[in-house]
């Protein structure tokens, strides 16, 4: 079975994070769990990935986190919000894999 | 669930215990414990569940990478193994014996002047000449005897802790497992160390009472004169507990000890435990080999003058001026 390449992925895990963001607050396991639904099962983005991005994207200025408590009462856990510079980050993001895209779909060989 | 905080815990055991590192590790525990929730929620079997959280959680050297301490996690885990939990219940054991061993050859060096005394009184209320000499040299018999023993006992106990000292060296550190064991083990040992200690405390003290007792109740003779072996007596049952107590505290504050300085492993070790530093090399040379000084002086000033009844003077002294020591030279 033909996996996902980990290599390609690396450099978009902050723009699938920040494209979930948009859609409001979350935090790391509902993002664990949107990421592996909306991909069809497809990409399972292991913890410590997932915690590593969250963590340069706050150094960078892109998410911003604060602690809040569960929607359905509970557990307190950190949750992550795009910020402004985040948001302009995600679109500049969008292009490059667009042109990315664009190019590398040229050499790829249907048969 | 215990087993995912196990492997939380021992995969963080040799990153540095700083505030990102320790909020990595929250946060990382809390994705885990949600999925695992999770997938409890969904029907999957405990085992089940637990392997695939675990198959997802990813590679730590990534977080460490991200938060700049890549360095600290190859550096610690290639050199040595962790100690088991067997080890570490038998290096407890044998801390303990060691601890009973040198407190008993302590306490026997205490009272072993005590036969001089009861002689002395005899001789001074004996009739003959021929038993005051009899009396002396079995004086001397029992004297050399207790500090036999309690040198075989030394000996006994250094032969124990050696076989330690090889295991501490080539492992790194001790897992969170055996941290936990330990530290339950050390916390419900803190009334009884408190207890002895105070109690040890007492004895020391309050040794004099009887001497005070004896003298005010009987008018002189050989009572009066044997008072002062109580003395030394009651130090000597004071001074068990509290070297007993201290010794086997260090045992396990040691073991708690072993992972490295700074690291998410040693967090668990209290702060008196912690090596002191100090400013100057000579002084950290001298406070290295304090006690064996303290005892080589005693002895030799003991043996010298043969005024056992004072020379003991020397340990309070020598604990004072360690005190003072450490005042003046530590690093803070």
């Amino acid at each position: 079975m033909i996996t996902i390449s980990s290599d390609v992925i690396r450099g978009y895990n902050d723009t699938i994070i920040l494209c979930l963001l948009l859609d409001g607050p979350s935090y790391g396991y509902e993002i664990s769990k949107k990421i592996k639904s909306l991909s069809g099962e497809k990409y399972i983005i292991k913890e410590t990935t997932l915690y590593s991005a969250f963590n340069r994207m706050e150094k960078n200025g892109y998410v911003a986190s604060f602690q809040n408590e569960d929607i359905l009462g509970g557990k307190r856990r950190t949750y992550y919000r795009i910020t402004d510079k985040g948001r302009q980050y995600y679109r500049e993001k969008c292009e490059e894999w667009m042109l990315t895209k664009e190019v590398v779909e040229r050499f790829i060989k249907r048969d | 669930m215990e087993t995912l905080k196990n492997y939380l815990e021992n995969m963080f055991l040799s990153l540095p215990n700083t505030p990102e590192v320790r909020k990595a590790k929250s946060e990382l525990g809390q994705m885990m414990e949600d999925k695992y929730t999770e997938l409890k929620n969904e029907g999957k079997a405990e085992n089940e569940a637990i392997g695939i959280v675990i198959s997802e959680f990813g590679n730590l050297d990534e977080v460490a990478e991200e938060l700049g301490i890549k360095t600290y996690v190859e550096e610690d885990t290639s050199s040595g193994e962790l100690l088991c939990l067997e080890d570490a219940k038998a290096y407890l054991k044998d801390t303990i014996k060691c601890s009973q061993l040198i407190a008993l050859g302590v306490m026997l060096c205490i009272i072993s002047p005590t036969p001089f005394i009861f002689m002395g009184a005899y001789s001074d209320t004996a009739n003959s000449d021929f038993a005051v000499v009899r009396t002396g040299a079995f004086a001397i018999f029992v004297m050399f005897f207790f500090i036999g023993l309690a040198v075989a006992f030394f000996i006994c106990a250094g032969v124990t802790k050696g076989k330690w000292q090889q295991i501490k060296r080539k492992t790194v550190g001790i897992d969170f497992h055996v941290t936990d064991y330990t530290k339950t083990q050390y916390e419900s040992l803190r009334s009884s160390h408190a207890l002895c200690l105070s109690i040890g405390c007492m004895f020391c003290i309050l040794s004099f009472i009887p001497v005070v007792l004896i003298s005010a109740i009987i008018p002189a003779g050989f009572w009066v004169e044997c008072s002062a072996a109580f003395l030394f007596i009651l130090v000597a049952i004071g001074v068990y507990l509290i070297v007993f107590t201290a010794n086997r505290n260090a045992g396990y504050q040691s073991l708690l000890s072993l992972n490295a300085k700074g690291t998410i492993g040693n967090i668990h070790v209290p702060e008196s435990a912690k090596e002191v530093e100090y400013t100057s090399k000579g002084v950290a040379t001298v406070m290295s080999v304090y006690w064996q000084t303290v005892t080589c002086i005693y002895l030799c000033v003991s043996f010298i003058s043969f005024d056992w009844h004072i020379t003991w003077i020397i340990w309070p002294v020598a604990a004072v001026l360690r005190s003072i020591l450490n005042t003046c030279f530590q690093k803070i």
